[in-house]
């Protein structure tokens, strides 16, 4: 009897041919690709899912009254799949914070593909940046936004890594040529928006009053800029191995773009470091001096040679700057992968100059308001730390403080 | 992935309301083994099981898509739908009745599958085969989903539309005709 049941079991091990799977799967997949297009999921399609988890009668159990109360109780309690989509709308530091970030989590676990999961990285990452906005827009104090800005945008460098960790499965994966395509098409879907999230933290006023939130989004950006440089790594590594489909010209389009977009970083820091820096470090020289007499010269001397008291720091716009150059002539040579290679130098160079200002900047305006030092030179001198920035080329007054 | 996961409800949505057929493969890579094996002890033929669980799997896909109810057992539904589809195959070939045991079709059966063991087990598994071959298809129907995809009672009754008493006294009676054929 027992043997029965054991051959029985044994018969488990019986299966199909494997290459008859293989086959009949992909007869099947095209044939019900062919009838019709994928729809896009709307909110009903959300609804809709976790309907398909709930029990049919607790649908019906909604519509009644006392059925809302008892799921707004549910709300606060918190249980289930109502509690994620309450903690959609929440923020750092919100109690469903915590839930909201592990259902993203569960998102990307549950999600199959590659490609798809890339996106869902994104799309959280464009999230925190919504947090960000939001947080920066409230009337919270400058403390509790430091905080919880630095916590969005933690998790916001945490989304961009993993995307670009996928980037590194599209460069060693081996595929059919339509799926490396597909995969390169999803790269460059996330570089634009990523771009687009750069351009909104840019834009954004209320981001740049605090030092401390300048410097999380800094760190933010310069995540962005990372994974931009990999998503033109990716693809022109791709078309190096001839394993997609790019025209040539497309090819330098994309890295001419990347060279562009650094270039711009780099002005942009530059021009900080000429409007928020050199000021700054003239008016301080200014001040540090004992005798009144010296205070007029150096305001003299410095007035026309503002250019030489610029501290030139290693990592500078003139280096970024020339390895851009390199990159954009290796490309007009055509030597791709070089020109690829002096771009990712010259990015990171670029970066390390941001940060380099970004800690000089902060150094000075910490530095300016606390120092008096013109009172040490003359007593009846009364000087207001707040205005000694704006009045560098002044010289009226400064002769006035004497 | 069972029958009532997280993962097959949430393939099961993506299927529905998104079209979406890379889920949909995932689903048939899970089930595709048990369909074929259960039409295979049907139909005794390697080429028609193949045949008949391709049907099915497509089947299933137009289903899910277009039903208004909830498809809350995949599991049910996909071996109810190769029951059918077994039944309209012998409407085709006009048979009423299993086929006579043949030993070459036999041999093809044993022949083309893919399994890996050594030569005792064979030879018993092949005397259950036979011995399955030999019986009933209700009674084949109930030892299979019970003996070999191991589903509850409740699960075969809903797959045969049946009551649960009677899968009992099929499954009873299935194996009590087994003993008879194996001491023979």
């Amino acid at each position: 009897m027992e043997k029965i049941f054991k051959q029985l079991e044994d018969l488990k091990n019986v299966k199909p041919r494997e290459d008859w799977v293989r086959a009949n799967r992909e007869v099947l997949l095209a044939q019900i690709s062919s009838q019709g297009p994928v729809r896009e999921s709307s909110f009903f399609g959300i609804l809709n899912f976790i309907r398909m988890l709930v029990p049919a009668g607790f649908v019906n159990f909604l519509a009644k009254p006392f059925g809302v109360v008892t799921v707004a109780v549910l709300f606060v309690l918190g249980s289930g799949a109502f509690t994620v989509n309450a903690s959609k709308s929440s923020i750092p530091g919100d109690i469903l914070y915590s839930v909201k970030l592990t259902s993203e989590k569960v998102q990307v676990g549950l999600t199959v593909s590659e490609n798809k999961k890339t996106a869902l990285h994104v799309d959280f990452a464009e999230e925190r940046i919504n947090e960000i906005e939001q947080i920066a827009a409230s009337t919270i104090d400058v403390t509790e936004k430091r905080e919880k800005i630095s916590i969005a945008a933690d998790n916001f460098k945490d989304s961009l890594n993993s995307v670009q960790e996928s980037f590194d499965k599209v460069k060693t994966t081996k595929a059919e040529k339509d799926v490396i395509n597909r995969s390169i098409e999803v790269v460059k879907q996330v570089d634009q928006k990523v771009e687009a999230i750069a351009l909104r933290l840019t834009n954004n006023e209320s981001l740049k009053s605090d030092a401390a939130v300048v410097k999380s989004i800094d760190s933010a950006k310069a995540e962005i800029a990372e994974t931009q440089v990999k998503a033109v790594e990716v693809i022109v590594d791709k078309y190096d191995k001839g394993e997609i489909e790019l025209t040539s010209e497309e090819l330098v389009e994309t890295v001419e773009a990347k060279i562009k977009q650094v270039g711009d970083k780099i002005t942009a820091v530059a021009e900080r470091e000429r409007t928020e820096v050199t000021s700054t470090d003239v008016e301080t020289s200014t001040v540090i001096t004992d005798s009144p007499e010296s205070v007029n010269e150096t305001v003299e001397s410095s007035d026309s040679s503002s250019s030489e008291t610029v501290v030139v720091a290693p990592a500078d716009s003139e280096s970024a700057q020339r390895l851009l150059d390199e990159a954009s002539s290796l490309l007009n040579q055509g030597d791709l992968i070089n020109a690829l290679e002096k771009l990712k130098e010259s990015s990171e160079l670029a970066r390390q100059y941001e940060e380099v200002i970004q800690q000089k900047i902060e150094e000075l305006q910490s530095a300016v308001p606390t120092t008096d030092p013109v009172s040490d030179t003359s007593s009846e001198v009364t000087v207001e730390p707040e205005t000694l920035p704006e009045d560098i080329s002044v010289e009226p007054k400064a002769q006035s403080e004497l | 992935m069972t029958s009532h996961s997280l993962k097959e409800k949430y393939l099961l949505y993506k299927v529905r309301y998104q079209h979406d057929a890379g889920a949909y493969g995932l689903l048939y890579d899970a089930y595709v083994d048990k369909i074929f094996r259960f039409v295979l002890y049907k139909v005794s033929s390697v080429e028609d099981a193949e045949d008949i669980t391709a049907e099915v799997f497509l089947k299933s896909w137009q289903f899910i898509r277009t039903t208004n109810k909830r498809v809350s057992n995949l599991n049910a539904l996909l071996y109810r739908i190769a029951r059918n589809a077994v039944i309209d195959y012998y409407r085709q070939k006009k048979r009423q009745d299993l086929p006579l045991t043949d030993e070459d079709q036999y041999r093809d059966i044993v022949d083309s599958r893919d399994v890996e063991r050594d030569i005792d087990l064979k030879l018993e598994v092949k005397n259950i085969e036979r011995a399955l071959d030999r019986i009933k298809d209700d009674y084949r129907e109930v030892i299979i989903l019970r003996y070999v995809e191991d589903m509850s009672i409740n699960e075969i009754a809903s797959i045969i539309n049946k009551s649960k008493s009677n899968v009992r006294v099929l499954l009873h009676r299935a194996i009590k005709r087994i003993q008879e054929i194996l001491s023979e």
